[in-house]
């Protein structure tokens, strides 16, 4: 049975990086923020979650947050997903999916991109 | 039905919601039988909210009012039970069972990566059998913040390791 700390010792040799603390503040990270209420669960929710979670991951973002908000009363546009950019207008998504989800992030990255050129 | 990992999930939800520092999940998967407890520290609810907070449609935080309905009807489809007890200003218990032929626990990994978040920690026991395993997303978030446990990859891991039957 692997312990955390055997998994984070594992972690750090893949990385083969030294690892230090965060130092973003909440002010200044993106929110990705999955509505996580019964109706949006029921219509898929969690693996939203999980694939935004996997394409941080995969694409190595640094001071992007998934995060969930209850219910909204939107039952019917469930999945949703709200990108909080500091400093930029809230964008919504409904009906997400696993595919929209690694869109999403493609947006933010893109987006992040052309900010800086 | 939804999976059980799902409602439990669903239940968190609702610790989350009343504000919960601590949220205790317990599942357990033995001698043909799968229950679940969820406990916190949240704003709990009074006698007269308690009566009625399973019931389809109620619901004390503006939403559906379905997710405690839901789960009654569920374990009792599943030949199971379901008891909620809770006190206002010190929190809430949720305890919920199946017979484990009817139901599937499902992706549990899944469902502990959704709830490691800024705010509040999850302890999670996970018995199958005499076999128990335990995490805590105190001991995560000691070295990172959640940001960054996302971005290392590290829930993923520890997803594979809660769903590993072993």
């Amino acid at each position: 049975m692997k312990s955390i700390a055997d998994i984070m010792a594992i972690r750090e040799a893949m990385q083969s990086q030294i690892i230090l603390r965060d130092n973003t503040d909440a002010e200044k990270e993106t929110h990705i923020i999955v509505g996580m209420g019964t109706c949006g669960i029921n219509a898929g929710a969690r693996t939203v979650f999980n694939t935004l979670v996997d394409e941080v991951e995969a694409r190595q973002l640094k001071g992007v947050r998934v995060t969930r908000t209850g219910c909204l009363g939107n039952c019917e546009e469930e999945p949703t997903v709200e990108v909080h950019v500091p400093g930029k207008e809230c964008v919504k998504y409904t009906h997400v999916n696993a595919e929209k989800a690694v869109e999403i992030i493609s947006s933010i990255v893109n987006d992040g991109a052309n900010a800086k050129a | 039905m939804r999976e059980v990992s799902l409602a439990i999930l669903d239940v968190a939800q609702n610790s989350i919601d009343a504000l919960a520092k601590l949220i205790c999940i317990s599942v357990l998967e033995k001698d043909g039988l799968l229950s679940f407890t969820v406990t916190d520290d949240g704003c709990g609810m009074s006698a007269d909210k308690l009566a009625i907070a399973m019931q389809r449609g109620v619901s004390f935080k503006g939403s559906t009012g379905l997710g405690l309905a839901l789960l009654s009807e569920e374990t009792a489809e599943c030949c199971g039970e379901f008891k909620i007890t809770s006190q206002e200003g010190v929190g809430t218990a949720v305890f919920a069972s199946y017979a484990a032929s009817k139901a599937k626990l499902g992706d549990l990994g899944a469902t502990f990566v959704t709830l490691v978040d800024e705010g509040y920690d999850v302890v999670l026991k996970v018995q199958r059998g005499e076999n128990i395993k335990m995490y805590d997303t105190r001991e995560l978030k000691s070295s990172f913040g959640v940001a960054k446990l996302q971005s290392l990859g590290a829930l993923r891991l520890i997803r594979e390791d809660i769903n590993q039957n072993n």
